[in-house]
C-alpha cells in the first residue's frame, strides 16, 4: 500500500508540475461556469445541480479526462522510464493502481472546485442535499470509469495522441452514440446498448437514487479495465 | 549450436503462447465475472433513495395514508401510452415517463397489497380494456347517482305527455291544414303550405332528438347524458322560439291579410290556440334543465380519451390525473412545446396520494373564511375586488383539490354562516381582520367587529372550535378584535400596536429597511419542533409573512390549555418590532446618516426576537392556531399561481411566490382536521426553486465564469512556477 501511495503522490505532483493540468482545470471551470451561470442559474429554476450533473459534466469529462490520462503510461514508454519502473521492486498492479489513484485524486480536486455551484444554489434556494451528494458520488464513479478507460489506452501505446484519440472515441461512443444507437435497435439489443450507455447508467444518481445496477456497472467495469491494464503492462515483460 | 538456438526459440515461443493464453483466460474470466455481476445487479431491484424529500420513494405522508385505507379498495391504472409510430427518441422519453409511473405505482402496491391494485393500459392499443374500464367507472355509485336527474330529464321528454303528445298534436295540425287547403302541399308558397313545412320541420327535429336520447336509457354502455340533455334543451329553445314566432307573429299577420280566405283564417285561429300552450311548456321545461348540475363523469370520460394519465379509483369514485399534474415543469420558464423528460420533474406522489384521499374521503371538511366587510375573497382577479391582494381564488382551487369544501362568510352582513352543501363532517374557521371601508379619501378606519358579531362567530364555532385566526398589524384598527378572547381563553396575546420590520445593518447602530418590503414583510423565520412542520424544513426560507405583529404566550396558561410555537422570528439583530409604525416610518424617511441615506436605530421600546409568529393552542377537543400575520399571507399574491414575465427568458412563468405559506396552511388544516397522518402530502413534495434578483444573479455569474477560473489560473500558475524553481 505504501508503494501505491508513493506512485500516487508522484503522479499527483506531476499534475501540478504540468501546465496542461491547469489549463484543463481552467477550461473545465470556465465552461461549467458558463453553462451553470448563464443557462441554469436564474429565478424559478429548480434549486439543484441536476442540469449540470446530468447532462453537462458527463459529456465535458469525455474531453477532459483523456487529456489527463494520455501521458500516464505512454510518457513512461516514450521516455524510457518504464524500464526503471519495471525493474523497481513494485508489481504491475501497484504501478497501475498508483497511476489510477493519482489521476483520480486530481479529478477529485477538480470536482471540489464545482462545489461553488452548490454554494450558489444553496444561497438562493433549498437544494436537496441527498440528491446533491448522490450526484457527486455518481460523478466520482463516472470519473473513475473514464480514468480507467484512459489509463487502459495509455498502457497500450507509447503515442499519447493515439491514447487520447482512442480514449475519446470509446468514451464518446459510450456517452453519446449509445443513446442514438438505442433508438435504432429493438428488444434485447436495445437493453444491452442502454446498459452500456454512460448517461443512462448515470441518470439515477442525479435524481438522488443509488441503484445497485448503476453502482455495480461503474465499479465492476472500472475494476475490469484496471485489471486488463495490469495484464497489458504485464505483457510488456514477456513480449 | 544451431539446434540449441532453435530449441531456445521454440521454448520462448511456447512460453510466449502459454503466458499469453493464461493472460487471455484470466481476462476472459474477469470479463465473465463482470458480466455476471452486472447481470445479477440488473435483475435485483435494489435502490436507495437518498433525497431528503424522498422523491424516489414513498414519503411518510403517503405511507400513513396507505396504512389507513381501512376497507377501501384502490385501483391505480397507468394510462401512459406506448407506440411504435413515434420517433425512437420520443419512444425513449415516453418509456421513461411510463416506467417512472409504473415504478411508483408498484411502490404503492408493495406498501399495501391488500388494498391497492395496479395495472397498465396502453390507451392506443388496449381499446377493449379501456372500454371495460369506462364501463366499470360509469357504474360507480357517485356517477350513477349524479346521472339520475339527467335520466329523469330524458324520461320526462320521452314520456307520453311531452314528445309523443307534441308529435301527435303537430300531426293533427298538419291534417287540419291539409283539410283547409288540399292544394297547399303542391303550391307550397301559400300560408298553409308554409305552415305545413314549419310544422313538419318541428316534428323532424323532435324525432331526431328523441332518437338520440332514447339510447341513453336503453344502452348502459353509452354515455353522453350531458350531450343528450343539451340536445333536449336546444330543442325546447328552438321549438319555443319558432312556435312562438309562428303563433304570435305569423298567424296574427295572416289573420289580418286580405288575400287569406276566411276558411283558412278560421283554421289559423284554431291553430294559434293549439300552439301557444306549447310555447309556455317548452320555456318551463327549458328552465328546469338549465338548473341541472354539471356531471363529474363528463370530465372523467373526456380525460380518459387522452393519453398519459393515471386513473385513481375506489369503490365509490374516481379521479384522473393529467400528465401536467404528474410531470410539472422543473423550469417554468421554458416553453411547454420545447420540454422533454429532463425539463420536467416527477411529482407523481404529490398527485396520486391526494387523489387517493379524494376518492376515499366520502365526507369533506369545510373551510370557512370569515371576513368582515370588503369584497369577496373568491372573486376572480380584476373582477370588482376592491383590493386584489385579498383575493384567494388560487388557494380555494388548491384546497378543493385536496378535498376541502371552501366558502366565505361576511360577518358584517349576516350573523349566520352560509350552509355547506353537502354537510361537512367538520368546519374549520379562518378568521380575518375587518377590512377598512373605502371612502373618497381612500381607506377609512372601519367599525371593527362588534361584540354581537364576535359572539355570533364564537358561539357558532362552539366549545370544540377548530379555527385559524389571522391577526397582523392594521393601521385602521390597531387593537386586535379577538385579543381578549385569545388572552382569556387561550393565554395568547397579540400586540396589535406593533409591527415587525426587517432591516440591514448600514453602520454602527444603524440599519436600513429592507427595500424588498422590509417594512411590511418578514421572510426570515424558523419552524418550531412540531409534527406539523417536521416535513417542511426545506420550505422555511420560502415563507413570506406580511404585517407581522408580535405575539406572546402567558406563562400561566388557563386551565387545560397547552400552547406550542409553530413558527417564530428568531433572535436576530436585523428583525424586530416597533410601536407606532407610521410615525416610525416618517422619522426613518427624514433621518439621514453621513452618506445621506435614511437609517433607523433601535429604541428601548422595540421588541426584539425571538417571538412567535404562529402558535397553536389546544384545550380538550378545541384547537386554535393564531398567525401574527394578516390575511395577505394566503392571498393569491403569495400562494396563488402567479403568472409573471421572466425578463431573462422572455417567457411567462406560473409559480407560487411563497410555497412555504401554502404548505404550512395545508398541514395545519390536516392537523386541525385530526388527519395528522396526511401531513406533508401536498406541496411539500414540490422541489424548491431558486429565487434571486438580477444583481445577485449577475454577481454570481461573474464569480463562476470569471473570478473562479481566474483564481484557478493564478493559483495553478504560481504553483507551477514555484515547482519549476
Amino acid at each position: 500500500m505504501g508503494r501505491v501511495w508513493t506512485i500516487t503522490r508522484r503522479e499527483l505532483l506531476c499534475f501540478f508540475c504540468s501546465p496542461i493540468a491547469y489549463v484543463v482545470l481552467v477550461v473545465f471551470l470556465a465552461f461549467n461556469g458558463y453553462i451553470f451561470g448563464f443557462l441554469h442559474f436564474r429565478s424559478g429554476t429548480e434549486s439543484s445541480l441536476r442540469p449540470l450533473f446530468g447532462y453537462i459534466l458527463p459529456l465535458v469529462l469525455v474531453f477532459i479526462i483523456p487529456m489527463l490520462t494520455m501521458r500516464l503510461m505512454s510518457e513512461e514508454y516514450r521516455s524510457g522510464t518504464i524500464e526503471t519502473l519495471m525493474t523497481a521492486p513494485v508489481s504491475d498492479a501497484t504501478v497501475i493502481a498508483g497511476k489510477f489513484l493519482g489521476t483520480f485524486l486530481f479529478y477529485v480536486l477538480m470536482l471540489l472546485t464545482t462545489l461553488i455551484y452548490a454554494a450558489a444554489v444553496y444561497a438562493f434556494g433549498s437544494p436537496d442535499f441527498g440528491a446533491l451528494w448522490t450526484g457527486y458520488l455518481g460523478l466520482l464513479l463516472l470519473g473513475a470509469f473514464y480514468i480507467s478507460v484512459g489509463l487502459f489506452f495509455s498502457t497500450c501505446t507509447s503515442n499519447q495522441i493515439v491514447a487520447v484519440v482512442c480514449s475519446f472515441a470509446v468514451l464518446a461512443t459510450l456517452a453519446f452514440l449509445t443513446g442514438a444507437i438505442s433508438q435504432h435497435v429493438e428488444g434485447a439489443t436495445r437493453v444491452i446498448v442502454q446498459h452500456v450507455s454512460i448517461t443512462y447508467q448515470f441518470s439515477e444518481f442525479v435524481q438522488g437514487a443509488i441503484n445497485l445496477n448503476n453502482l455495480t456497472f461503474f465499479v465492476t467495469t472500472t475494476l475490469f479495465l484496471l485489471f486488463v491494464s495490469v495484464k497489458v503492462l504485464e505483457s510488456k515483460r514477456w513480449r | 549450436m544451431k539446434k540449441q538456438g532453435e530449441e531456445a526459440v521454440l521454448k520462448y515461443t511456447t512460453r510466449h503462447w502459454t503466458v499469453g493464453l493464461m493472460v487471455g483466460v484470466s481476462v476472459l474470466i474477469a470479463g465473465v465475472l463482470m458480466v455476471l455481476l452486472q447481470r445479477w445487479a440488473f435483475a435485483a431491484p435494489v435502490k436507495w433513495d437518498m433525497t431528503s424529500r424522498r422523491v424516489n420513494s414513498l414519503g411518510p405522508g403517503t405511507t400513513a395514508v396507505l396504512k389507513h385505507l381501512g376497507e377501501h379498495k384502490i385501483r391505480l391504472t397507468n394510462l401512459y401510452y406506448k407506440s411504435d409510430y413515434i420517433s425512437k427518441e420520443q419512444q425513449d422519453v415516453q418509456e421513461r415517463y411510463r416506467t417512472a409511473v409504473n415504478d411508483l405505482l408498484r411502490l404503492y402496491q408493495v406498501e399495501n397489497p391488500r388494498n391497492i391494485e395496479t395495472g397498465w393500459i396502453n390507451p392506443l392499443t388496449d381499446q377493449a380494456k379501456l372500454t371495460q374500464t369506462l364501463e366499470r367507472l360509469r357504474n360507480l355509485p357517485v356517477f350513477v347517482e349524479e346521472r339520475k336527474p339527467y335520466e329523469a330529464a330524458v324520461e320526462a321528454f320521452l314520456k307520453e305527455d311531452m314528445y309523443p303528445a307534441f308529435k301527435t298534436a303537430m300531426q293533427e295540425v298538419l291534417q287540419e291544414l291539409r283539410a283547409a287547403d288540399p292544394d297547399s302541399e303542391l303550391t307550397g308558397g301559400s300560408t298553409t303550405g308554409q305552415l305545413q313545412r314549419a310544422v313538419r320541420s318541428w316534428i323532424q327535429n323532435a324525432d331526431a332528438v328523441a332518437e338520440d336520447v332514447s339510447g341513453l336509457l336503453k344502452n348502459t354502455a353509452t354515455s353522453g347524458h350531458t350531450k343528450g340533455v343539451n340536445g333536449i334543451k336546444s330543442l325546447y329553445s328552438a321549438l319555443g322560439e319558432s312556435i312562438g314566432v309562428v303563433a304570435n307573429a305569423y298567424i296574427d299577420q295572416q289573420l289580418k291579410s286580405e288575400v287569406v280566405s276566411e276558411d283558412v283564417k278560421k283554421v289559423l285561429g284554431s291553430l294559434k290556440g293549439q300552439l301557444t300552450p306549447w310555447v309556455d311548456r317548452f320555456t318551463a321545461e327549458q328552465g328546469k334543465l338549465q338548473n341541472l348540475p354539471s356531471l363529474e363523469w363528463d370530465n372523467i370520460e373526456s380525460a380518459l380519451r387522452g393519453n398519459n394519465q393515471i386513473l385513481v379509483e375506489s369503490e365509490h369514485r374516481a379521479k384522473v390525473l393529467p400528465f401536467e399534474e404528474v410531470w410539472p415543469p422543473a423550469d417554468e420558464g421554458k416553453p411547454v412545446g420545447e420540454m422533454d423528460f429532463k425539463d420536467r420533474r416527477f411529482a407523481g406522489q404529490g398527485a396520486i396520494t391526494p387523489a387517493i384521499m379524494q376518492v376515499i374521503d366520502e365526507q369533506k371538511t369545510g373551510v370557512l373564511f370569515v371576513r368582515y366587510g370588503g369584497a369577496s375573497l373568491f372573486a376572480p382577479a380584476g373582477m370588482g375586488a376592491k383590493n386584489q391582494q385579498l383575493t384567494m381564488t388560487g388557494l380555494k382551487d388548491e384546497l378543493e383539490k385536496l378535498n376541502f369544501q371552501v366558502a366565505e362568510w361576511d360577518l358584517s352582513k349576516s350573523q349566520a354562516p352560509p350552509p355547506f352543501q353537502p354537510t361537512p363532517k367538520r368546519t374549520i374557521y379562518i378568521v380575518l381582520r375587518p377590512w377598512p371601508k373605502m371612502g373618497p379619501q381612500g381607506p377609512q378606519p372601519g367599525e371593527g367587529i362588534g361584540p354581537g358579531e364576535r359572539l355570533a362567530l364564537l358561539s357558532k364555532m362552539g366549545e370544540d372550535a377548530r379555527a385559524i385566526f389571522l391577526t397582523g398589524f392594521s393601521v385602521m384598527s390597531p387593537k386586535y378584535e379577538f385579543n381578549e378572547y385569545l388572552k382569556t381563553k387561550w393565554g395568547i396575546e397579540v400586540d396589535g400596536s406593533a409591527l415587525t420590520i426587517s432591516a440591514q445593518p448600514s453602520g454602527p447602530g444603524e440599519w436600513q429597511l429592507d427595500q424588498r418590503g422590509g417594512f411590511v414583510l418578514v421572510t426570515n423565520m424558523t419552524f418550531g419542533e412540531d409534527e406539523v412542520t417536521k416535513g417542511l424544513k426545506s420550505l422555511e426560507q420560502q415563507m413570506v409573512f406580511p404585517m407581522v405583529t408580535p405575539m406572546s404566550v402567558d406563562k400561566d396558561l388557563p386551565e387545560g390549555v397547552s400552547v406550542k410555537t409553530i413558527a417564530a422570528v428568531p433572535k436576530s439583530e436585523d428583525v424586530w418590532a416597533v410601536h407606532d409604525p407610521l410615525g416610525y416610518y416618517q422619522a426613518y424617511a427624514q433621518t439621514r446618516n453621513s452618506q445621506g441615506q435614511p437609517y433607523t436605530s433601535k429604541t428601548p421600546n422595540d421588541i426584539s426576537g425571538p417571538f412567535p409568529t404562529v402558535v397553536e393552542g389546544t384545550k380538550g377537543k378545541a384547537r386554535v392556531v393564531v398567525f401574527g400575520a394578516d390575511a395577505q399571507i394566503f392571498s393569491d399574491v403569495w400562494v396563488g399561481p402567479v403568472v409573471t414575465l421572466n425578463l431573462s427568458t422572455g417567457q411567462l412563468e406560473a409559480r407560487r411566490r411563497a410555497p412555504g405559506n401554502y404548505a404550512l396552511l395545508t398541514n395545519l388544516l390536516y392537523s386541525l382536521d385530526d388527519r395528522s397522518e396526511w401531513l406533508n402530502v401536498g406541496s411539500p413534495l414540490d422541489a424548491s426553486v431558486l429565487a434571486m434578483n438580477d444583481s445577485q444573479r449577475t454577481a454570481w455569474q461573474v464569480i463562476v465564469v470569471g473570478l473562479w477560473p481566474l483564481l484557478a489560473l493564478i493559483g495553478g500558475g504560481l504553483a507551477w512556477y514555484m515547482r519549476r524553481r
